[in-house]
């Protein structure tokens, strides 16, 4: 994946890239939510925007950042700390449908703050020039060498989550999902494991957020409306839940997917439509698990066929 | 002395009192067998002990210690543990998975330490994978290790049940009718397991309407009736006592 912009020298395929890596990051965040924990968040586009605008206001806005890695810390922790309230609020008593509206309400207020108070968040117009990250002499500020630091984070993300799952923390949060009252009398506090769960999710989206204000430079409230939630609910589905490869590869489907299949924009929405259905009704569990089957089936047979073992469950939910 | 004790449990659901005054005392390695007709309060009493119902009145002592009105995972804390009268297993993951989600008390390692993967996660784990191999040996569950819980029969299912609640080491194991829908021979095997378990040390409250598995392995036995109790003592004496049989059990004499 390290080669990839250099395969692809055009700047759109490059901005694409770019694109890809930051919502894969997104992604991933809200697969713990929707696959670790079986729960909906749709207020989790929220999360993004407030890592984006954390990053806008304290570069920009206020310049009260010394330095734009400290924008991203604080990114990072304002959305952690906004997913540790919801979630000690909304998940002391509701999960399932009464969450999902929740997180909507959410999701909508947030929005129409957004825009009305455009005294402080700039309105529609949002914030602009958010100044680079830089390590020493290296600015990342060009398409190649943002999308290697995105990538680098992106690393970061699947492995904290493939360690979080094979952590105390993470088998808990799968127990809670698959049985409720079996994980409490087996010593699990699933309020505590859910509210730390909703939390980690969040702030791995700021962190997605504040990547995508550091290389668009440029922010506006669109980040909290529905395009975005739906965009997130879209690359979790349609690339699988319940895997790190799932979101990953939704959300590549979903930004060159989208992008290039050359027709006019109505068309293209028509057909990923007719997608995300076909995902939904045959496919219930993702692209990526489905292929994942067909490699899998594909190598017994190459193996030789007759002597296939029986499918061993690989991957952990 | 007494493991568990239980002074006058009483329990309310609205106009219905469901516990009326209940005491029981259960002593270390008992095999405590509750009974009674149904809707008697059998499986309420376990849902007061284990925390999942809270009680109107009375109190629940635990090696002397109050645990009255604590939450379900706070008991569990104190080592005690229950199944579920409908069995209740983790459907989605691997009956491998099942048993390791179930040590959850018997691990301290968090995110931090599994993340840099220290010294101490790796003697954890190791632990924990050896626990886990133990007990799919002792439930004789070895060759399903790798089956999706939900893909299991429902003896099968009912035995990973047990080898969850045994993952948490608990001392006090509280059993809802563990051999409801079993045959005799499985049910054969279930007393094996139960008195098996009670060698281990661990003391056990079984809710059974099975006279054959409740007369067979219990020291001790307590009936109830419109939660009250009707009756304790050990089972030559309940077999013979005059209301249990008019209530219960019926003239045919069982066990």
């Amino acid at each position: 994946m390290i080669a990839l912009p250099f395969i692809f020298t055009d700047d759109y395929v490059r901005y694409l890239l770019n694109l890809f890596v930051i919502y894969a990051i997104f992604a991933l965040s809200l697969d713990i939510i929707m696959g670790y924990m079986g729960q909906y968040s749709f207020g989790h586009q929220v999360a993004l925007g407030l890592g984006a605008y954390s990053v806008g206001f304290l570069s920009v806005t206020w310049k009260l950042s010394p330095s734009p890695w400290l924008s991203l810390l604080a990114g990072v922790a304002v959305a952690a700390v906004f997913g540790f309230i919801i979630g000690f609020v909304a998940l002391r008593a509701t999960r399932g449908v009464y969450l999902a509206i929740i997180t909507f309400g959410i999701g909508v207020i947030m929005t129409t703050v957004m825009y009305t108070a455009y005294k402080t968040t700039g309105g529609s117009r949002g914030i602009a020039l958010i100044p680079p990250l830089s390590i020493g002499g290296l600015t990342f500020n060009t398409d190649v060498t943002s999308y290697l630091l995105e990538l680098f984070f992106l690393g970061l993300t699947v492995y904290l989550i493939h360690r979080w799952l094979n952590s105390r923390f993470g088998r808990a949060v799968v127990a809670v999902r698959e049985n409720e009252d079996l994980a409490k009398s087996t010593g699990i506090n699933s309020y505590r494991y859910y509210v730390m769960a909703f939390t980690l999710a969040s702030a791995l989206a700021g962190l997605s957020g504040c990547l995508f204000a550091f290389y668009l430079r440029a922010i506006t409230p669109a980040l909290f409306g529905t395009d975005y939630m739906i965009m997130a609910l879209i690359m979790v589905v349609v690339g699988g839940t319940r895997s790190l490869g799932g979101p990953i590869l939704g959300s590549a489907i979903y930004v060159f997917g989208l992008r290039l299949i050359p027709y006019a924009k109505e068309t293209v929405l028509v057909i990923f439509g007719a997608i995300v259905l076909f995902c939904i009704l045959f496919l219930q569990r993702g692209v990526y698990p489905w292929l994942e089957t067909i490699f899998t089936r594909v190598t017994e047979w190459r193996r030789r066929p007759g002597e296939a073992s029986g499918g061993q469950a690989s991957e952990q939910t | 002395m007494e493991l568990l004790s239980v002074k006058g449990l009483v329990k309310d659901f609205k106009g219905l009192r469901a516990l009326d005054n209940v005491n029981i005392d259960v002593h270390e390695k008992d095999i405590f067998g509750l009974i009674g007709p149904n809707g008697s309060g059998k499986t309420t009493l376990l849902n007061v002990i284990t925390g999942f119902l809270q009680p109107t009145a009375g109190e629940i002592l635990f090696k002397g210690q109050p645990i009255t009105g604590l939450k379900p995972h706070e008991v569990a804390k104190r080592r005690i543990v229950r199944t579920f009268q409908l069995t209740s297993v983790y459907p989605g993951l691997t009956v491998e998975q099942n048993i390791i989600t179930g040590s959850y008390l018997k691990s301290s390692t968090g995110v931090l330490e599994s993340f840099l993967y220290t010294g101490k996660y790796r003697r954890e784990k190791k632990a924990l994978d050896e626990k886990t191999r133990e007990i799919l040996a002792f439930t004789g569950m070895e060759k399903q290790k790798n089956v999706l819980a939900s893909n299991l029969a429902f003896g099968d299912e009912r035995k990973l049940e047990i080898g969850i609640a045994l993952a948490t080491d608990p001392e006090l194991l509280l059993m809802d009718e563990p051999a409801a829908g079993m045959n005799p021979e499985e049910q054969s095997r279930l007393m094996q397991m139960i008195r098996l378990l009670s060698q281990k040390g661990i003391t056990m409250i079984v809710v059974e309407h099975n006279m054959k598995v409740i007369m067979g392995v219990c020291t001790s036995i307590a009936c109830l009736c419109y939660g009250r109790n009707l009756a304790t003592g050990c089972p030559e004496e309940i077999a013979c006592n005059e209301e249990v049989i008019s209530v219960y059990l019926g003239k045919t004499r069982l066990g």
